[in-house]
Parts: C-alpha cells; structure tokens; sequence
C-alpha cells in the first residue's frame, strides 16, 4: 500500500501532513505492508501511488499546486483506475470544476468532482469547530474537525461527505461538507481530521485494501483519541452538546 | 495587607486574560474601567493612571500618539522572538532606568499605550509590537526605526494568512517613508516588506522555517531555497535574496564582509544568539560599543519567565514557551542536544489559537529517545500527535502529578504554549524557588 502526500511544501498550512503520517501509521498498525512518500512540487507524481493525500493552502500555492497536477494527468485518469483520494480545504477546491483566488474570480479546476467554489460575500471566512454526521453508508461515528477557509462550495451533483450538525460546512445555506464517491472523501475539516476521527482513516485504508482480510480492532492511540474527542466538549471549543452522543 | 491584595488580583485578571485571550480581555478592561478612569482623574488619584491610559487609549484614539509625542522610538515585531529581542535591545541601550518599554505579552495597542503613559521621565522606548497591530500602532504613534525579523504561521483561526501580513507591512512602510528599518531578509516575506523602501539596514540572521514562504509574494511562481548557504529566488521573477549589510553565522557577526563581533548571550538556543546578534546590530548602528553591548547580553535572566529555572518538589524545572510551528522547532533543535526529560503542554484558549492542527507541522522525533509527560487543557491532542509521531509519553492531569513522575533530583524541561506557560508559571510561582 503506497500512501502519497502530494505537494506538502504548498498544501500544508493546517497540519495537512498529519492525514498522511495517520494513514501510513495505521496501515502499518494493520499490518498491511505500507510506504509512504511526500511529493513536492516538482518532484514527478509516483504512478504506484494507491491513496492521494492533498492538503489546504493559501491562493498562490493552491494554483501552483493545480497547475502542477494538470500538467502531470496522472490524477484525471482517475475514473480508469483504482486509486483513492482524500482531499482536504483548498485540496478539495481545486478538485473541482471551479474555485476562486484573491487574484482570479473563476479559476478552472481539475474537474475530477462536480463542485464549484465562490469567494464568501464580503470576504468573510468560516471558521471553527465543525462537526459532520458523515454518510449513512459509511457507517461511522459523528466526524469533528476544525475549519477556515473563504470559499463556499456547491455540489453540482453527488452526495456530500456528511450532514453538518455543528459548524458550517460547504455553504451557509446547504449544511453538507465535502464529497463522497467511491474514489474520493473530500472536506473541509483539516488539519488533525484523521486524528481526530481514526474510523474514518480505517474506512479509507479498506477502500485502498477491500479484500484484505485484517482485523481493524481499535490501536492503543484509539483510547487517547477518545480522550481528545471528550476534551474537546469539556473545553467548549465546540458549541456541540453531549446528546449527539460525541464522546 | 494592600500588596497581597493587588497580588491576587494580578492572578485573578491573568487567569480571565488566559480565558477569553489577551486583546479580547483588553477590551473587556477598558469598558470596565470607563468609570475608573474618569473617577481617577476627577479625584487625581495617582494610582488611577495606569487604569486612564487603558481606558483612554481605547475610548480616546489620540492617546497612543499624545503619550508617544517627543520620544523616539524603535518597534519590535515578528512572530517568533519578538518579546526577548525587545529586552535585548532594552539592555542594549541602557535598560529599563534609561529605556521605555512593555512588559512581554503588553504587545497591543492598549498595552503599548499603557507603557508610554509611564514613561514621561523616559524619552527613548523599544516597543514590542504584535505582528497584526504594528501597521495602526505605527500610524498613530510613528516609530523612528522597525525591527523587523521574521513571519510564519501563527494562530490561524484568530490571524490572517501570514501573506496578508506582509502586504499590511509593506503598505505600513509606504505611509512611513521616513521611517528606519531593521529587517532580517533571511526571511523572504521581510524582504519582500522592505523592497522599495528607503532607509533600511538589511541583515542575515538565518530562517530555519521557510515552508510558509515557498510562493513568490510578487509573481506567485515558486521560490527555490538553498538552505545550506541560505540563499533564496523565484524561478521566474526578479525577486531573491538582497545584499545585507550585516550577516550573522554560527555566533560570528559580520559587517560589510568583515567579523565585526563574536555574539554571546547568557539565554539558551541558537535562536537567542540570532536574537541577541539583532540587538548587536541595532546597538551597533547606535554606536554603542562592542564590548558594552556584549555584557549587557551576557547578564540577561529568564524573560517574562522564559527560559527560567526552579526547584520544584524537589525537581529542577526549566521552563521554555513555544506557541507555534516555528518556535517550538526552534525549542526542539536546542533540546534534542540533551537527554533530559520532559513536560509537553497545550491548551487551545483563544490567545493560543483554537485550532491544534499546527502540532502535526512540528517534527517531534528528536523527543523519541526520553521520557515525556504531556499536561494542559488539551494534553489529549498533544497526546495523539506524539503517538502517531512515534514519541513514547504518559499523561497527566496536574503539574504536581507530572512533575513527581520523574524522580527527585530530576533536571526536567519543560515547553508550554502560551496560556499553558502562564499556568504552569504560576504554579512554579507559587509552589517552587526560583533559581536563574
């Protein structure tokens, strides 16, 4: 299994690299027979790479960063082959058909998922504490992460990553973060969101893996998570209460 | 009786300004003191000032320039060093007798207005300034030289993108023509501040953390660094490294090529000698000789806490403040030279940034080879980072509980971010010795 961290010299202002070290820990944990390896800028995108990790950045690296990936393919022929992306903030934006800088209005993405992202009116940002009820399908308990970004997203098509229940999310108005498909989890929780919720990182390490056989019981750092996951109520960062049954 | 009083108090208004964060209880103060402020003037009581000057500086937007009127005055500003630098520089030229200055963490607008407020028999001030409050604090009170030494990702929840940053300084220098800058082009976003601008003394004191400047702040190309020999450009614009005319390397300084000093300084860490090369330069350009410079440097204790020691139930505890990637890198390098053990502390209140994200931007490896006790309101975020980082750690719900893990006669360290430091420094305080 070869976890590749795209561009962490550009898409890494919250913590980003966290989500890869996480995977590649984890896979290790599971016994599964794992590399990791950071491309940066410049560097060529490694074609046996199985999972994508890109992460959140500012409007000029963001741009670099697609500029690079659009030049390279290798990401566009994704529907042909069976790799898995987790896309974070700016990562997720730049996925899309369109996003916005401070210096292009409309600025074409990548075109791998039907999302078109707006600057906020007024140059606002949102920012805080979010927490996602994700998927029905995924099957996972509710999903906290923290979010900043100046751009509101809308899903064209497809299913969002969750439904917001704290926080904001793609867009004041739809109350949904990120994108779901079978190749692709997107969202705007950065930073520590596989630290933060680790079923999520083994639910990503299946899809690269389905027939691997591996047990996923709970790892030792799971009981800390809980830990982080209880300090986060108690401490008020998030204005969750405890009946959603976070804990 | 009335000391002990005032004492509580102190910790009681510490512990609010620890809770809501610093600038949102200075707010919060001068509404408050309105009444105060104004009972204190009608009374000339003089032990009111000091509540006016908070209340003034707020409610009446003159103040900072009326009590900065007839000084000089050098600002202080960056992300990482600020606060020691400016009690460098303080030594440097004389001392707190002979120089104005704000206490460490005073470094907004009301807290600067305070200073200069206590400081009528004082006519040169070196001033802390927080990075997002130096362009107004400039404009209303304008400096006679800005030192300027670094930016990077601080607090991103609460402060802007560090770009945005830059682009307020450098429209700050464009109102203050006149104005004498200090800048360490080490840093591209420093460079980029000055670039145009008249009067400034370039220097070279090195940047260990460059990931927030990888894009060119004109063209948005990338920028290629060689960090061996610290040299940076754009792949495709002009924009690169200027010529300084100071360079500091190891703790050699150098002037227009030539070894002008061997810079020493009784604080620990490559980055204090950086910091304390910096207040060579600005006591240098000051003409104040070498060799005065050099035993002010060397006679400097803990800063606001920082880098003190205590015995602490019957432990040796020094204590170290880190508050964002940069910093605690710093603090890392310098530790990873001993084997001593350690206490980790984070919380996340608002004047620590509510995002704990930038711990997974810090490389704790060289940690793997000791024991690590890890403490503060968010210990858990801490604690997850370590694991995945592969730094063996036990947790602890109190000081006492953490700093008794380790047998007596331990020599421990000890980094917090910035509520934790405070936290952990009243403890210290209140139940152990200060030592150096």
């Amino acid at each position: 299994m070869k976890i590749v961290l795209l561009f962490p010299d550009l898409l890494g202002t919250y913590g980003d690299s966290g989500n890869g070290e996480i995977l590649f820990r984890r896979a290790l944990a599971r016994g599964f027979e794992a590399t990791y390896q950071r491309v940066f800028y410049g560097d060529p995108i490694p074609r046996d790479g199985n999972l994508f990790v890109i992460g959140g950045g500012e409007d000029g690296p963001m741009q670099l960063a697609r500029d690079a990936l659009h030049k390279d393919g290798f990401l566009g022929d994704l529907a042909s082959t069976d790799h898995q992306i987790l896309a974070v903030c700016a990562g997720l934006q730049i996925l899309g058909e369109r996003f916005v800088t401070s210096a292009a209005p409309s600025s074409p993405g990548l075109g791998l998922i039907p999302v078109v992202t707006e600057r906020i009116a007024a140059n606002k940002r949102i920012v805080g504490e979010v927490a996602v009820e994700a998927d029905l399908s995924l099957d996972l308990p509710i999903l906290t992460g923290y979010e900043n970004h100046g751009g509101e997203s809308r899903l064209l098509s497809g299913s969002p990553l969750g439904r917001v229940v704290s926080g904001i999310g793609n867009s004041y108005a739809t109350k949904v973060d990120g994108f779901l498909s079978g190749r692709i989890v997107a969202t705007y929780m950065h930073g520590p969101l596989l630290a933060r919720n680790p079923h999520l990182a083994d639910l990503i390490i299946r899809r690269v893996a389905p027939k691997a056989t591996n047990s996923f019981t709970p790892l030792e750092v799971d009981r800390e998570v809980e830990g982080l996951r209880s300090e986060i109520i108690s401490n008020r960062a998030l204005s969750i209460s405890r009946r959603l049954g976070l804990r | 009786m009335m000391k002990k009083n005032l004492g509580s108090i102190g910790r009681a208004t510490d512990r609010v300004a620890n809770f809501i964060g610093r600038s949102r209880y200075e707010r919060l103060v001068t509404s408050l003191a309105d009444g105060v402020g104004s009972l204190s003037k009608a009374t000339n009581r003089g032990s009111g000032e000091a509540l006016s000057a908070m209340v003034l500086s707020k409610l009446d937007s003159s103040a900072l320039s009326r009590f900065s009127e007839g000084k000089e005055l050098i600002y202080v500003s960056a992300t990482n060093g600020k606060t020691t630098t400016t009690a460098m520089i303080t030594a440097v030229l004389g001392g707190p007798q002979l120089v104005v200055t704000n206490e460490a963490g005073n470094n907004m607008t009301a807290g600067i207005t305070l200073a200069l407020s206590r400081a009528a028999d004082r006519s040169l001030g070196v001033i802390e300034v927080d990075e997002s409050h130096l362009p107004i604090v400039a404009s209303k009170a304008p400096a006679n030289s800005i030192v300027l030494m670094n930016l990077s990702r601080d607090q991103l929840d609460r402060v802007s993108e560090v770009r945005s940053i830059a682009d307020k300084w450098r429209v700050m220098l464009e109102a203050n023509r006149g104005v004498r800058v200090f800048a360490n082009v080490s840093d591209p976003h420093i460079a980029y501040v000055v670039q145009g601008h008249g009067d400034v003394v370039p220097f070279e004191v090195g940047s260990k953390w460059t990931m927030d400047a990888t894009v060119c702040p004109l063209c948005e190309s990338k920028v290629d660094f060689n960090e061996g020999i610290g040299d940076y450009h754009c792949v495709s614009c002009t924009f690169g490294k200027p010529k300084s005319d100071y360079v500091f390397m190891g703790d050699e300084l150098y002037h227009a090529g030539k070894l002008l000093a061997i810079v020493r300084t009784s604080l620990p860490g490559q980055f204090n000698l950086m910091n304390a090369a910096v207040a060579t330069i600005v006591g240098y350009e000051r003409e104040i000789p070498l060799k005065d410079i050099d035993s002010a440097l060397t006679s400097l204790s803990g800063v606001g806490g920082r880098y003190s020691t205590f015995q602490i139930l019957g432990r040796t505890l020094t204590a170290f403040m880190a508050k964002n990637p940069a910093g605690w890198q710093q603090i890392i390098a310098m530790l990873a030279e001993s084997t001593q053990p350690l206490i980790v502390g984070i919380n996340a209140n608002v004047a620590d940034g509510r995002d704990t994200s930038w711990l997974y931007d810090i490389d704790f490896g060289p940690f793997g080879d000791r024991e690590v006790i890890v403490v503060g309101e968010r210990r858990y975020d801490i604690a997850v980072r370590l694991s995945y980082g592969g730094v063996a750690h036990r947790i602890a719900t109190t000081y006492t509980e953490a700093i008794t893990a380790f047998d007596e006669g331990t020599s421990i360290s000890y980094i917090g971010n910035y509520t934790e430091f405070s936290n952990m420094m009243r403890f210290l305080r209140d139940a152990g010795e200060l030592i150096k």
